[in-house]
């Protein structure tokens, strides 16, 4: 049963790639849904269970601060005799601060939510021979170039970035694609963390990257070959 | 309902016991890196792709065995192994190999050659026979030498001739028969198809080879690997 797991899928692009990959002509019949405890992953399981005519909905509470919880992630997955073919790593924290003001533990978090916890996802998945097919990564604009006040967030975008050129690389001999993916300004809640003050209606939409996000799992999207593919208004 | 015959269980064993004096590195060749991952690990990818393949049954060099047991650890992809001592000749070597091997059919393979492919190991699996292995045509001139004289005697009809690449499939009853004869007789083989056919009764079937498929012997061999890794992504 073609399988894809999806973190951060309570909100924004996660929330609405779960929602456009529960669709019938997305190429799985599995998704597995990993989000923090909340009513909004609730909603977001439960929302996907409607849209998914036939596919199998799994939801795993989990909250990706402590990358130690993946050890859990995958012994739930062997219990149940799930393996993936493909990850979309999209969980992610946010904290904008300069330099002056960013807290030490702030900046771990933001390592660990965005950079610690998605290596180990996928080397878990590697070791542990799932049949692996597709890994996307979701990094950011703001790792491209670094943004002044965002420094933590800035760093662990472009350390997935870098890592996912790795991978690229490195996953080759196993036929895994890695793919890249840095959205600009989004209408999502990180978003109105980082810019508080925009008008969400006027930039990208949360269902337009997950469209392209459904695209890139497609056999036509598996064509397209970007070392980091920007998606941006 | 029977099982096809590609459902049946089969064992990998790997020489794996190398220590690469001609390369010149300062560890043993299947250890050195090729776009991050030592070379034996390979061999390993592949093979942990292949539901059929329940054991790996592999010798290393001699002060090598923990870093032997690390690679397997995280290349394996969960599929049993058991380190053997490795005999004083590639010959020995297989000999104990087999003879750890439980399962009724046998892969080999050696580390050195990572350019082996899980459709190589599949397409073995799969074929009907019970020994066979890839033989590559020889893509050059070659002659018989008098060896005092040094002087050309002979020429060797190319198509007559075959380069032994390896993996093979064999029985593991076959295989474990020839060496047994083989030792008796003092005979020694410097690979497995030839033994089978001459100290056995079997047949060992051909499927043909890949000129891709080198065994990294020389510091020219380890860049011609590098190369082709990377020609991979453009071609």
């Amino acid at each position: 049963m073609k399988t894809i797991l999806v973190t951060g899928a309570s909100r924004g692009i996660g929330r609405a790639t779960t929602l456009a990959l529960s669709e019938a002509d997305a190429p799985f019949e599995r998704l597995v849904l990993v989000g923090r405890a909340s009513s909004a992953f609730e909603e977001s399981v439960a929302e996907a269970k409607a849209a998914a005519a036939g596919k199998d909905i799994v939801a795993i509470e989990a909250d990706l601060d402590d990358p130690e919880i993946v050890t859990d992630i995958f012994a739930q997955l062997d219990a149940q005799g799930i393996k993936l073919h493909a990850i979309v790593n999209n969980a992610g924290f946010a904290k904008p601060t300069s330099l002056n003001e960013t807290r030490h533990e702030d900046f771990e978090r933001s390592m660990r939510i965005n950079v610690y916890s998605p290596f180990r996802i996928i080397q878990a998945a590697v070791v542990q021979n799932h049949p692996l097919e597709q890994i996307l990564n979701i990094a950011s604009t703001a790792g491209i170039n670094g943004r002044a006040g965002w420094l933590s967030y800035s760093t662990s975008k472009a350390a997935m970035i870098n890592m996912s050129e790795v991978l690229s690389d490195e996953l080759k001999p196993y036929g895994i694609d890695v793919i890249c993916l840095s959205p600009g300004r989004c209408a999502t809640d990180l978003r109105r963390t980082l810019a508080p003050d925009e008008d969400p209606s006027t930039i990208m939409q949360p269902e337009q990257v997950a469209e392209i996000i459904k695209f890139m799992m497609s056999d036509t999207g598996k064509l397209l070959h970007s070392q980091n593919l920007v998606v941006r208004t | 309902m029977s099982l096809s015959y590609s459902d049946h269980k089969i064992s990998l064993l790997l020489l794996n016991g190398g220590v690469g004096s001609r390369l010149a590195l300062d560890i043993p060749k299947q250890f050195h890196e090729v776009n991050g991952h030592p070379i034996m690990a390979y061999t390993l990818i592949a093979a942990s792709k292949i539901e059929a393949i329940s054991e790996i049954v592999l010798n290393a060099p001699e002060g090598h065995e923990a870093r032997t047991r690390e690679i397997l650890d995280h290349y394996a992809g969960g599929k049993p192994a058991t380190l053997v001592e490795a005999g004083r000749s590639r010959q020995q070597s297989v000999h104990r190999l087999v003879k750890v091997a439980t399962n009724p059919r046998v892969l080999i393979h050696e580390t050195a050659r990572p350019m082996v492919t899980q459709a190589m190991f599949q397409a073995l699996i799969d074929h009907e026979a019970d020994n066979v292995g890839y033989f590559d045509d020889i893509h050059f001139s070659m002659c018989r030498m008098d060896q005092k004289t040094q002087t050309v005697s002979k020429n060797v009809r190319r198509e007559k001739v075959f380069n032994i690449q390896l993996p093979q499939k064999f029985d593991r009853l076959t295989l474990a028969a020839a060496h047994k004869t083989a030792l008796k007789k003092g005979v020694t083989f410097t690979e497995d198809a030839v033994m089978v056919h001459k100290m056995t009764d079997a047949k060992v079937h051909a499927l043909p080879g890949d000129p891709r498929n080198i065994k990294v012997t020389t510091q020219n061999d380890l860049i011609t690997i590098l190369q082709l890794n990377q020609t991979d992504r453009i071609l």
